[in-house]
């Protein structure tokens, strides 16, 4: 069930780079400000300390920063209040993803600090994920497109999960795992698009970006396995069909280890993803390219769009 | 040919960008009641660049596509005897490439006819803005009454 953004080491290291290099500083700024106005005002005071537990520490705001990107390219200028109203909508609603993903995971720590179901209990963790979807729908239900946008991304990720579940140590081919990467993480890059600029116009270079985040975590994880000598060990467990896996299964042998993962081949299955990483690596720069085209046929000015599509590449180069 | 590719669109993207110094020119014909027609030119030249940069991206795209993709399916397809071995694997991959290729060049369709038919509604909403008077009056409708 790990997804990108969600893996435990994925957290504040890459905050410290990732922000600086994007910029929209002030607009990080007026989303924090805006997050933390709401846990202290409006927010249940009986599950204010969970909220403020998951809040208000470590998020790299990588998909507010998709939103603010989208919006400056196409306005090519100020981010647009809207925008940062989306932003933290959809961090609500990401930070739901993470609890929940905690939860079935039973990941012990998020962003250097015990998850918030190993802190508060699992109960209260729940309510709380709960909490959050109720709230993102309060805040965006001034504007009925905003709902329709939410709404979508609730569906998807439903969808793509229990997909992804079931597909799991299925000897399945590199386009099947781009339709699970583009439903389970695209998906929520899309709305992120969306919500910086509401024409639509950049919901496939959104779509692209998180298939891209997606792949680099995939690859950084394989990578992590070669560096590191851990990580991307609870993928091979669950024969969860990343990027590396999908071109290493064309093998008979390593789709037949797979299949049927256990603690004996787990080495052999990790050698035969990190001889795919070459391949994988190419896939990722196709994934680059589609996304500045599309960034550049759609955007008035496309920079910031560019500077984020080489910063996510960068997360698979690391 | 991606140098010759190149070099079109900049020349065309000059023309557009030195097409509004025209507009210069509409001035100056407006007392004598030409503007009208001139400016309806002056989009249609816009729009006739605007399908002609359109179609050249699209084609410089696909040629990228068919040389990516392209190359792996030549591979994944090629007959000698190291592949013999691997026939499954030669078929999954082949399965695999093949339908990258598709889904990229159907994309690639959808995002351009997207993106060209945008501008070409921009233009077309001058074009009706034309149909005012020249004293802002509401465009005269000829259409028939509706039954």
């Amino acid at each position: 069930m790990n997804r990108p953004g969600l893996h435990p080491r994925d957290g504040a290291a890459r905050a410290d780079w990732v922000l600086p290099e994007l910029g929209f500083q002030e607009e990080t700024e007026r989303l924090r400000a805006a997050i933390a106005d709401w846990a202290m005002r409006e927010a249940d005071a009986e599950l204010r300390d969970a909220i403020d537990w998951q809040f208000l520490s470590g998020s790299k705001y990588f998909r507010p920063l998709t939103v603010f990107s989208c919006a400056r390219a196409m306005t090519g200028g100020a981010v647009p209040e809207d925008a940062i109203h989306g932003a933290m909508a959809l961090e609500l609603f990401h930070n739901m993803t993470l609890v929940v993903d905690d939860i079935l995971d039973q990941s012990d720590e998020r962003r250097g600090k015990a998850t918030m179901h190993v802190k508060f209990g699992s109960l209260k963790a729940l309510m709380t994920s709960g909490y959050l979807v109720a709230e993102c729908y309060r805040i965006v239900a001034h504007d009925p497109g905003l709902v329709a946008l939410i709404s979508e991304l609730m569906s998807r990720l439903a969808v793509a999960e229990c997909a992804q579940w079931r597909l799991r140590a299925q000897p399945l081919g590199v386009e099947d795992w781009r339709l699970l990467a583009q439903e389970d993480t695209g998906s929520m890059f899309e709305v992120a698009a969306c919500l910086g600029d509401r024409s639509e116009d950049l919901r496939r270079f959104g779509q692209l970006l998180g298939i891209l985040y997606h792949a680099c975590d995939d690859v950084s994880d394989v990578r992590g396995t070669e560096e590191l000598g851990e990580g991307g060990d609870d993928d091979i467990r669950d024969g969860i069909l990343t990027l590396p896996a999908a071109i290493a299964i064309r093998r008979p042998e390593v789709a037949e280890m797979f299949a049927a993962p256990d603690p004996g081949n787990y080495d052999a299955l990790a050698t035969a993803f990190r001889q795919a990483l070459p391949e994988a690596e190419q896939e990722l720069d196709a994934i680059a390219a589609s996304a500045m085209a599309e960034a550049e046929r759609f955007a008035r000015d496309p920079r910031p769009l560019h500077d984020l599509v080489r910063r996510t590449r960068a997360l698979g180069a690391r | 040919m991606d140098e010759l590719i190149a070099l079109y669109l900049t020349t065309l993207r000059d023309i557009i960008a030195a097409l509004p110094a025209s507009e210069e020119r509409l001035k100056a014909d407006e007392r004598w009641g030409l503007a009208d027609e001139r400016r309806i030119l002056f989009l249609l030249a816009q729009a006739q660049a605007a399908w002609l940069t359109s179609g050249l991206r699209y084609w410089r795209q696909m040629a990228e596509i068919l040389a990516t993709q392209g190359i792996g399916l030549g591979d994944a397809a090629r007959d000698d005897a190291a592949w013999e071995q691997d026939r499954l694997m030669r078929h999954l991959l082949l399965v695999d490439k093949a339908r990258a290729a598709l889904r990229e060049v159907a994309d690639l369709s959808l995002s351009e006819a997207k993106a060209l038919r945008r501008k070409l509604l921009e233009i077309e909403g001058h074009l009706r803005a034309a149909e005012a008077g020249p004293d802002g009056a509401e465009p005269r409708r000829y259409g028939k009454v509706k039954p």
